[in-house]
C-alpha cells in the first residue's frame, strides 16, 4: 500500500475516524516489511495489540467447563449398580426369611429329656395350683 | 459479528418445528443435545475473548479463568432463553464484565489502575504474559493499565477484539459518543507515551 495512504489512515485513526475495516488494512501493513524508522513506534503499538490477541486461557479450562456442561454417562452405571445392589439385598433377605435356621440348645440327648420333663412338671404342677380352688 | 448467532436463530426455528411436529417427551431429549451442540460450536470458543476481558480487568490469570467458567456455566443453565438475546457475543461479554466488576467490588480494590505494583507481578507470574517481555510492550501495557477503567474496556474491546462501536456501547452499556470519546483518549494517551518514550530513549543513546 502507498505511505501516503497509510498517512492518512493514521490520521483517521487518531481521530477515532477509521473502520474496523481500515484498522485491519493498518495492522497488515505494519506486520509487513516495508514501514520505515519513523514509524517503528506506531509498528510497536500494533504490534502489542497482536501479542494481546493471542493470550489464552490455560489448557483445562475448556474441560473443567464441559465436565459440567455434559451429561455424564458414568452417572447412569452409578445408578444401575446402586439399583442392582438394592435387588440383591432384597433377595437375601427374603431367602433368610424363608429359612429359618433352628439353633440346637443342648448337645447331650439326656440332658435335653431333663430339661424337658423338667418344663413340663413346671407347668403340670402350676396347673394343678390352678385347679385346686375350684375343688 | 451478529452473523455468528444465525445458528442460534435456526436451532431455535428447529425447536419450535420440534415443539410442534413431536411430543414433549422427543422434544426435552433433542433439545438437550441441540444445545449442547450449540454450545460446543457458538459459546465455548469465545472462551478466549472472554478470558483476555476478564485478564484486563481483574490482571489475575487465575481469576480470570474463574469467572469465565461461572459465565459459561451459568450461560448453559439459562440454555432455554438463548433464542431471546439479540447477540450472544455482546451477551457473554458483559455478562463476564459485569461478574468482573462484582469481583473488584468485592475484592475492594480502589480501581484497575490504582494497583500498579501488584498489577505488574501478576502479569510477570501468569504463564500467557511470559510472550510479553518487550520494553516496548511493557511501556504500553503500564500505559494501559493506569488508563480509567472505560477506556480500558474501551481499547480491549476495539483493538484487540475488533469490535464495532455499536457492539461496544452495547457490551458496557454506554453511548456511541461515549464509546468515541473514551476510545480517542486511550489512543492518544498510548501515542503519547510512545512518542515519549521513544525520545527518551533516542536522548539516552
Amino acid at each position: 500500500m502507498e505511505r501516503e495512504q497509510i498517512a492518512q489512515l493514521l490520521e483517521k485513526y487518531w481521530q477515532v475516524e477509521t473502520t474496523v475495516e481500515e484498522e485491519k488494512m493498518l495492522a497488515e501493513y505494519f506486520r509487513g516489511p516495508d514501514v520505515p524508522a519513523e514509524w517503528e513506534m506506531y509498528r510497536e503499538i500494533f504490534s502489542f495489540y497482536e501479542q494481546e490477541r493471542k493470550v489464552k486461557p490455560g489448557e483445562g479450562l475448556e474441560e473443567r467447563i464441559m465436565e459440567r456442561v455434559r451429561p455424564r454417562p458414568k452417572l447412569w452405571g452409578a445408578w444401575w449398580s446402586a439399583a442392582a445392589c438394592i435387588v440383591v439385598a432384597l433377595g437375601i433377605s427374603v431367602y433368610q426369611r424363608d429359612t429359618p435356621t433352628i439353633k440346637d440348645t443342648y448337645d447331650d440327648p439326656q440332658q435335653a429329656l431333663a430339661a424337658v420333663q423338667k418344663a413340663l412338671l413346671v407347668a403340670s404342677r402350676n396347673m394343678n395350683k390352678g385347679l385346686h380352688p375350684l375343688k | 459479528m451478529y452473523g455468528n448467532d444465525t445458528s442460534v436463530v435456526t436451532f431455535v426455528k428447529k425447536l419450535r418445528h420440534l415443539r410442534r411436529t413431536t411430543g414433549p417427551a422427543a422434544e426435552g431429549q433433542t433439545n438437550t443435545s441441540m444445545s449442547l451442540e450449540v454450545f460446543q460450536k457458538r459459546i465455548l470458543p469465545m472462551k478466549d475473548k472472554l478470558y483476555r476481558l476478564a485478564l484486563r480487568l481483574l490482571l489475575n490469570g487465575h481469576d480470570a479463568e474463574d469467572v469465565v467458567q461461572d459465565v459459561m456455566i451459568r450461560l448453559w443453565s439459562r440454555r432455554e432463553e438463548w433464542g431471546q438475546w439479540q447477540s450472544l457475543e455482546a451477551y457473554c461479554m458483559t455478562a463476564v464484565k459485569n461478574s468482573c466488576l462484582d469481583r473488584l467490588r468485592r475484592r475492594q480494590l480502589p480501581s484497575v489502575g490504582e494497583e500498579r505494583a501488584q498489577d505488574v507481578n501478576s502479569h510477570d507470574k501468569d504463564p500467557h504474559e511470559k510472550m510479553i517481555a518487550k520494553e516496548t510492550f511493557m511501556q504500553i501495557r503500564k500505559c494501559m493499565d493506569e488508563l480509567p477503567q472505560n477506556q480500558q474496556l474501551v481499547m480491549q474491546l476495539r483493538e484487540v477484539e475488533g469490535f464495532s462501536y455499536n457492539e461496544i456501547a452495547e457490551v458496557m452499556g454506554i453511548s456511541l459518543d461515549q464509546v468515541k470519546v473514551n476510545l480517542f483518549r486511550a489512543r492518544n494517551a498510548i501515542k503519547k507515551s510512545i512518542i515519549q518514550t521513544e525520545s527518551s530513549w533516542k536522548e539516552n543513546r
